[in-house]
């Protein structure tokens, strides 16, 4: 709808200049502005030379809404609800009617891929803050409605991607993890169909898939492995249901209505509602469930099947054993006829939830470390500002198992540069960051004890002797004599870590063997303490309250991570090589220019800034 | 090339803008409400409405002045046969002395007030014919608005404005009735001629009508020819005095074919339909005769001398064939050079053209920026 009009700035009206003349865009609606939805808007008719006159998609009218700000801002091409396509096709959102206010369906046009299919004669990247932005989007679009009509918009090789879902009940979001070699121990399994349980993630609505099984209390079929993050947490049953093929409609929409899924699972040879009759009996207890659908896919279009992926909706409440229906046999079949009638029938609109897949390989594909340190088994000892640091970036990073040793709990004063926050004051900072770590990092298992090291009790001292590479922040030194003194059952790496003042520098020496070299650390490190003591001749420390002379050594968080986060690449490389001497690298701040900050990493033998 | 997009900035670049128009609403609003109060006058005052360009919607800006002008009629009871031209417009000084002092000016026909934000030409009417009197009240005929303010304008008794429609749950039904009933005629107004001591008929709602239909027939193109070619002729020969206002319009009126699709085309084939009309008047030295609409009797053309007619004659034959190439050019940049010959720079023509907002810009010839390069 129209409301309060801006002006029309002079970049809107160049932006259109092109259509004057051009064979396959013709204008129809000059500039409008939907104040609902704050864009300019305009309307256009797409007749592209590569479609013959008599197809449907040949003149389709269109609508393209653009910010206030062009040439900047989004620009997003829409089909008409009058004499606009109404399918969905790759490359688009779902196609469903869209908001009752405005012109234009949902199905909004994804024209920014780089996708080889969209690449006709126009340069690489798309012209962002020019002005023929817009000619360049709609001179796409007509790329996109040829290669729809041709039925090139997926072409082999490209990464496979189901279809947009079509409305998304908010109910639940689930997530598995599912990937080629999963694939393989489904691909050894006949059972198509049976229960799953669903891990509860916090307090919202996230569910894990814990475990298949092909009856409730039954054999597992597949269970993936997740990290701490699903101990000890509810869970739900749901129905899971293997198909032979994604239930995809053409062009590509996924069903928005049990007849369509149900016509389309037909076509693929499966029987779904055999199958969901079958297992509908486990979840018939009067509280809403979901369904699972398992559909193999490739990885690129036309390639080989290459994983399982689920679709996950939102089934109604179905009716109970318990209670008779008339005019149906209290049995299975007959409750699923009754279901079939009420609220499963052919016309209920499906209810799809989002699903994702989160196998480390796909949910850590942004940022993960190499294998070589996500496959160690690290402790850290210390929770403090700097361990507290390094754990949160490893854990990021994709490690998978950890374990934190801290006996302190967290005060207020360690607010300012940690990574926990006021829910954990009073708290044991070694359980305290556990907890926070499980829930950044869904795939690792991380063991805190809270206790100073050594742990007393035997249970904790043998994870303390699982563990490959003991990282130590703690700038203890009475520490690193327990560190000597510790029967280590084989050789470990050792890292420890520690800062100067004002964080201007940070020490990292490390050793491998079955002993803790504790004199070699003493006589690398003093040398760089004198230094220290040269530098900073009256170091002032700042008190943290009254009472005790307490100091606490000054270094601001963002030192403290800028320095924690040049390390982690260190530990992550070079210090995995098992060295057969120790050594010392010092990262240390430098400031060149007032620009230029850089962090210099010394061997620390040649006693360099 | 038609050029659709640079001919609507175009013409939303040379037609009233939003502040003339505020100013011309204010000027009249305010004097028709003088006048309707005016103890002295109102009870002689039938009507008041306007007409003149902005009301058939051909006006354009205003190019070195910024002030707008509004032209409004008021039809009086004052008998023709006994109340002198002169007379009639004496009765008014007293109201102008009380609200327009030393801003007015007794023309022949009309008298012109010219305040700081907006100019208007007053015309005195003698009284109606009988049956016209009730008509003379509609709202269809005291509009505010250009006539194309709505789709459904007519002279018929139901009709309603925009500003009534919004405040009537039933205007949708109203409106469905007005266009079921037959549109008044009318007969034409007389206003004093002070040069020649008489009155004089004209027939302003009839010339209205006229333009809707001619605009409705043109696919509502017709206007905007004539501003395009009102504004050909203001820019390219601004020391050119006849025929220029209504004249000009009528010439215009008389020549735009119907069933024109753009602006452009209706400029073009103007143009050459008046080379082609009149190269016979031109060559013998004479001016055509144009009846009014309303009022046939009368020659719209009666100012022009023939010298006058000779010259605009010869800037219409210069013009044509550049209209006819512009129409005709293939490439959109020839195009708007050439149109931009006969408008000037109020005609888009983006290769040099700078924005407004921040910086100018350039059709792009490379890549000027490296996008998708910085993370976060």
């Amino acid at each position: 709808m129209s409301g309060e009009t801006l002006p029309i700035t002079h970049e809107l009206r160049y932006a259109r200049r092109f259509f004057d003349g051009h064979q396959e865009l013709k204008l129809i609606e000059d500039w409008t502005w939907y104040l609902d939805v704050k864009r300019w808007g305009l309307c256009f008719r797409a007749s592209p030379a590569g479609i013959p006159p008599d197809s449907p998609l040949y003149n389709t009218i269109w609508y393209v809404t653009v910010e206030p700000l062009y040439p900047w801002g989004e620009i997003s091409v829409w089909p008409s609800k009058i004499d606009g396509i109404n399918m969905t096709y790759p490359h688009q959102n779902a196609n469903g009617t869209g908001d009752e206010a405005l012109p234009w369906r949902a199905g909004k046009l994804c024209l920014v891929s780089p996708l080889r299919v969209l690449g006709r004669g126009t340069p690489s990247g798309e012209p962002l803050g020019d002005s023929d932005r817009l000619q360049w989007h709609l001179e796409r679009a007509l790329v996109w409605l040829e290669a729809a009509y041709k039925g090139v918009l997926l072409a082999p090789g490209d990464p496979y991607e189901a279809p947009d879902l079509p409305v998304i009940a908010p109910e639940a979001r689930i997530g598995f993890a599912e990937t080629a070699s999963s694939f393989g121990q489904w691909g050894q399994i006949t059972t198509t169909r049976g229960t799953v349980e669903l891990t509860q993630i916090g307090a919202g609505n996230l569910l894990l898939c814990k475990q298949f099984t092909q009856r409730r209390l039954g054999p597992v079929v597949v269970a993936p492995t997740w990290g701490s993050v699903t101990e000890n947490q509810r869970s739900t049953t749901g129905i899971w249901v293997r198909l032979k093929r994604m239930p995809i409609l053409p062009p590509w929409q996924l069903p928005i209505s049990w007849g369509e899924l149900r016509a389309v699972c037909t076509s693929n040879g499966d029987d779904l509602d055999a199958k969901l009759c079958e297992v509908a009996p486990r979840i018939r207890d009067g509280q809403p469930h979901i369904l699972l659908l398992g559909c193999p896919i490739p990885e690129v279009i036309d390639g080989p099947l290459r994983r399982l992926t689920w679709l996950g909706i939102q089934l109604p409440i179905l009716g109970r054993t318990t209670q008779t229906i008339a005019g149906f046999r209290p049995n299975a079949r007959g409750n699923w006829l009754y279901d079939r009638r009420s609220s499963l029938t052919d016309t209920t609109p499906i209810r799809w939830i989002r699903t994702a897949n989160w196998a480390p390989e796909y949910l850590e594909s942004r940022g993960r470390l190499p294998d070589a340190i996500t496959e160690q088994r690290i402790a850290i000892i210390g929770c403090g500002a700097l361990g507290s640091a390094l754990a949160e970036l490893l854990a990021r990073g994709g490690i998978r198992h950890m374990t934190l040793i801290d006996g302190q709990q967290l005060e207020p004063g360690n607010l300012i540069r940690h990574t926990l926050s006021v829910h954990d004051i009073g708290t044991n900072k070694a359980k305290a960051l556990a907890r926070r770590l499980m829930s950044v990092a869904p795939h690792l298992t991380v063991h805190p004890i809270a206790d100073v090291f050594p742990p007393e009790n035997p249970p904790e001292r043998q994870t303390v002797q699982a563990c490959d590479f003991i990282l130590d922040c703690t700038a203890d030194d009475s520490l690193l004599e327990q560190l000597a003194v510790f029967p280590w059952d084989g050789a470990k790496r050792f890292a420890i870590l520690s800062l100067g003042y004002h964080a201007k520098r940070l020490w990292c020496y490390i050793a491998g063997g079955e002993r803790f070299p504790h004199e070699d650390f003493d006589s690398r490190i003093a040398p760089w303490l004198e230094r220290e003591q040269e530098e900073f001749p009256t170091m002032r420390f700042p008190r943290e309250g009254i009472g005790c002379w307490h100091p606490v050594f000054p270094a601001q968080w963002s030192d403290i991570l800028f320095l924690a986060a040049a390390v982690v690449k260190y530990l992550a490389g070079s210090a995995l090589d098992m060295p057969s001497t120790p050594r010392l690298a010092v990262f240390s701040q430098q400031v060149l220019t007032e620009q230029l900050l850089q962090i210099a990493t010394t061997d620390g033998t040649h006693g360099a800034a | 090339m038609e050029l659709p997009t640079a001919f609507a900035d175009f013409l939303s670049e040379i037609g009233l803008q939003d502040n003339h128009i505020s100013d011309l609403q204010r000027g009249h609003s305010t004097l028709r409400t003088r006048l309707e109060n005016d103890i002295e006058l109102n009870a002689i005052i039938v009507s008041t409405f306007l007409q003149g360009s902005y009301r058939r919607s051909t006006a354009i800006r205003p190019k070195n002045s910024s002030r707008a002008d509004v032209d409004v009629v008021v039809v009086t009871t004052l008998d023709p046969e006994t109340v002198s031209s002169a007379e009639a417009m004496e009765r008014f000084v007293p109201f102008l002395d009380k609200h327009y002092e030393g801003k007015y000016i007794q023309q022949g026909r009309s008298i012109g007030i010219e305040l700081t934000y907006v100019e208007m030409d007053l015309v005195i009417t003698a009284r109606p014919s009988a049956d016209d009197v009730k008509q003379l009240r509609w709202p269809s005929v005291t509009a505010s608005e250009p006539f194309d303010a709505t789709n459904d304008w007519r002279l018929a008794p139901s009709w309603i404005g925009l500003s009534e429609r919004a405040r009537r749950v039933d205007a949708v039904q109203i409106l469905r009735k007005a266009q079921s009933e037959s549109e008044w005629q009318g007969h034409p107004l007389l206003i004093p001629d002070i040069d020649l001591g008489t009155w004089e008929q004209t027939h302003p709602l009839a010339q209205i009508a006229w333009t809707r239909d001619k605009n409705s027939r043109c696919h509502g193109q017709y206007v905007r020819v004539v501003k395009a070619l009102k504004w050909w002729r203001k820019t390219q020969y601004p020391s050119s005095k006849y025929p220029k206002g209504y004249p000009l319009e009528h010439l215009i009126g008389q020549n735009c074919p119907d069933s024109i699709s753009s602006v452009a085309e209706g400029v073009t084939r103007t143009l050459e339909a008046i080379v082609s009309n009149y190269s016979g008047y031109a060559q013998a030295g004479l001016v055509p005769i144009l009846p009014d609409h309303g009022v046939p009797k009368h020659n719209v053309l009666h100012r022009l001398s023939s010298a006058d007619f000779a010259d605009f004659y010869a800037q219409v034959s210069a013009a044509a064939p550049v209209a006819r190439q512009a129409l005709d050019a293939e490439d959109r940049d020839t195009s708007a050079q050439l149109w931009r010959a006969l408008f000037g720079s109020a005609f888009p023509y983006d290769e040099d053209a700078k924005s407004s907002v921040s910086g100018g810009f350039t059709p792009r010839t490379q890549p000027t920026r490296i996008t998708g390069s910085r993370f976060a």
